[in-house]
């Protein structure tokens, strides 16, 4: 399971304190914790996590291998960086939103043709955090 | 006032949320093994796609429609039955899951509730991606009775509410089959048709001391409940766990003695796993073995095993256990086995014997840490005669990936 909350990953301020002699003048701090899930998932029951394959984004900086942070309950505003299913495609697009003009646009050295928002195309959430992975994520099917 | 929400068509809707492409499609979700169908969505209903059916028997619908089909994707279903409860909890104070897509919600003291149950419709559908309907009543059975009026009539869009004015209710529960009703079994369905009682009205205004007298203190209060005044509280389950059951097929067919008793002996731990969580004791254990029903012979075997005293210690059942189905067995070619716990007692109340030996508290302390070990559904500690499940474990052949539990799995997104 990949819990979004609780957050596994606790990382602390500071490390270990000393375990002999004087006592840690900072022990009383070291409760503060960072954690990760709570700074990128504002929504935890309304987001989900994906996988960015492809090279039409990369110049909002999104590049394929990336992971995609999708949170479900924001409204799309001009300019997010949104996901789509369009036509009833198997696979979800993920596109800049210019709002304005109803258009999915690429981001990208490369050419992509724009994707006008009519029926077929639903809005399924808000890219609202990308995680760069400057080294390929270290997964193996569990 | 209270709310049932369910989730409509949980498994099958649940495929369709990172699958854009099947969500007008017809879509079935098998049971474990892949042996019959649990779930079918809107469009397979209408394609007269039947539930509970055996695969084999399903397959020329399938391929005449293209119909999609699944196996359990119990990870799937889990978590996004998690995000459903959890963006419903936000609109009140308390709530009580019921079952993986269904959760009761307190709303005393608010108003306007038909207009809430859409904001509920609208929050879960963009935010998990899932249709619910939502059933408002004064009590827990009316919420139900509220939840399969707004299933089935479509007009309601997915909310209805039993509200104070009689005439109302009274309206709904006349046509309501008495049948359907939450908590009414065929049984009690059947001996309610000899008194002439078959809609839900003629329940409710039946004399409460002769269905008290003939069915029990539950039903009378289901009576009760249908007229109006609030038996069943939240946080109270409707009947007391007499029995839990563990029964499961094979991933393949097994004929030696031994690892049918390893096997029965996982499900065994799983059971008593539950009683302990139920705060409650064991006497007797029922267990059985069985072929297919599906291949012309059907045969099993079958043993009730007396504990000697009441207990929630594992390792005497299993003792017990593996001893009983040696008694019991015949070789033949199984593919499902069962263990049933019976004649619970609480172990809060409990009082032992005079004559029994008396408790060192050792198991006690074992059992703590054996569940706290597997907390979660993990499977860090096991009994040295349970497999780990690889040989025998599930099949699940069409199983999709675990979208949301996997990093392998995750939705991968076009850019």
């Amino acid at each position: 399971m990949i819990p979004l909350i609780p957050d596994p990953l606790k990382l602390p301020l500071l490390p270990e304190p000393i375990h002999a002699g004087f006592p840690s003048p900072a022990a009383d701090y070291l409760h503060e914790k960072l954690s990760l899930t709570n700074l990128l998932v504002t929504h935890p029951s309304a987001t989900f996590l994906a996988w960015a394959e492809g090279d039409s984004m990369e110049l909002a900086g999104i590049f394929d291998g990336d992971l995609l942070i999708v949170d479900r309950s924001l409204t799309p505003r001009q300019n997010d960086i949104v996901i789509a299913s369009v036509d009833c495609q198997k696979e979800f697009t993920c596109k800049v939103f210019d709002l304005k003009n109803q258009v999915l646009r690429a981001s990208s050295l490369y050419e992509y043709p724009d994707i006008s928002c009519t029926e077929g195309v639903l809005i399924e959430g808000v890219v609202a955090h990308s995680v760069r992975m400057h080294r390929p994520a270290n997964y193996a099917k569990s | 006032m209270f709310a049932l929400v369910d989730c409509v068509s949980f498994y099958a809707s649940s495929e369709a949320v990172f699958r854009p492409d099947l969500r007008n499609k017809p879509i079935l979700v098998m049971s474990n093994n892949d042996g019959c169908c649990v779930t079918l969505n809107e469009q397979a209903k209408n394609l007269g796609f039947q539930k509970f059916k055996p695969f084999f028997e399903l397959q020329p619908l399938i391929n005449q429609h293209q119909a999609v089909v699944f196996s359990s994707n119990y990870e799937l279903y889990g978590s996004l039955s998690k995000k459903v409860m959890d963006i419903l909890a936000t609109f009140v104070s308390d709530h009580e899951v019921y079952s993986i897509d269904e959760s009761w919600l307190d709303f005393s003291g608010h108003k306007d509730l038909r207009a809430t149950g859409h904001q509920m419709i609208a929050a879960v559908q963009q935010q998990a991606g899932l249709a619910t309907r939502v059933g408002f009543g004064s009590n827990k059975t009316l919420c139900k009775v509220a939840s399969v009026v707004a299933k089935k009539v479509k007009r309601t869009n997915g909310v209805c509410c039993i509200d104070d004015d009689n005439e109302q209710r009274k309206a709904i529960l006349t046509r309501f089959p008495v049948g359907e009703v939450w908590g009414v079994g065929s049984k009690t369905t059947a001996k309610l048709s000899q008194l002439g009682i078959y809609s839900a009205l003629e329940l409710a205004e039946y004399d409460k001391d002769a269905i008290r007298a003939q069915f029990g203190i539950t039903i009378e209060r289901t009576s009760r409940e249908l007229n109006g005044q609030k038996c069943f509280n939240f946080h109270e389950n409707i009947v007391e766990q007499h029995q839990i059951m563990v029964s499961r097929s094979f991933g393949k067919p097994i004929y030696d003695l031994q690892p049918l008793q390893s096997l029965t002996i996982s499900y065994l731990e799983k059971a008593m796993e539950k009683l302990r969580a139920n705060n409650q004791l064991v006497r007797h254990i029922a267990i059985s073995a069985s072929t297919s029903r599906f291949s012309g012979s059907y045969r099993s075997i079958h043993n009730v095993i007396t504990l000697p005293i009441h207990t929630n210690d594992t390792l005497t059942a299993a003792r017990f256990v593996s001893q009983g189905l040696e008694q019991c067995y015949q070789r033949h070619k199984f593919v499902r086995s069962m263990v049933c716990l019976t004649s619970l007692r609480s172990s809060q109340y409990y009082q032992p014997d005079l004559l029994e030996p008396e408790d060192s508290g050792k198991s006690k302390n074992l059992m703590e840490v054996i569940d706290a070990l597997n907390a979660g559904n993990q499977k860090n500690i096991y009994l040295a005669r349970a497999p780990k499940q690889t040989e025998w474990d599930m099949k699940r052949l069409f199983k999709s990936p675990e979208y949301t539990t996997d990093w392998a799995d995750l939705p991968r997104i076009k850019c």
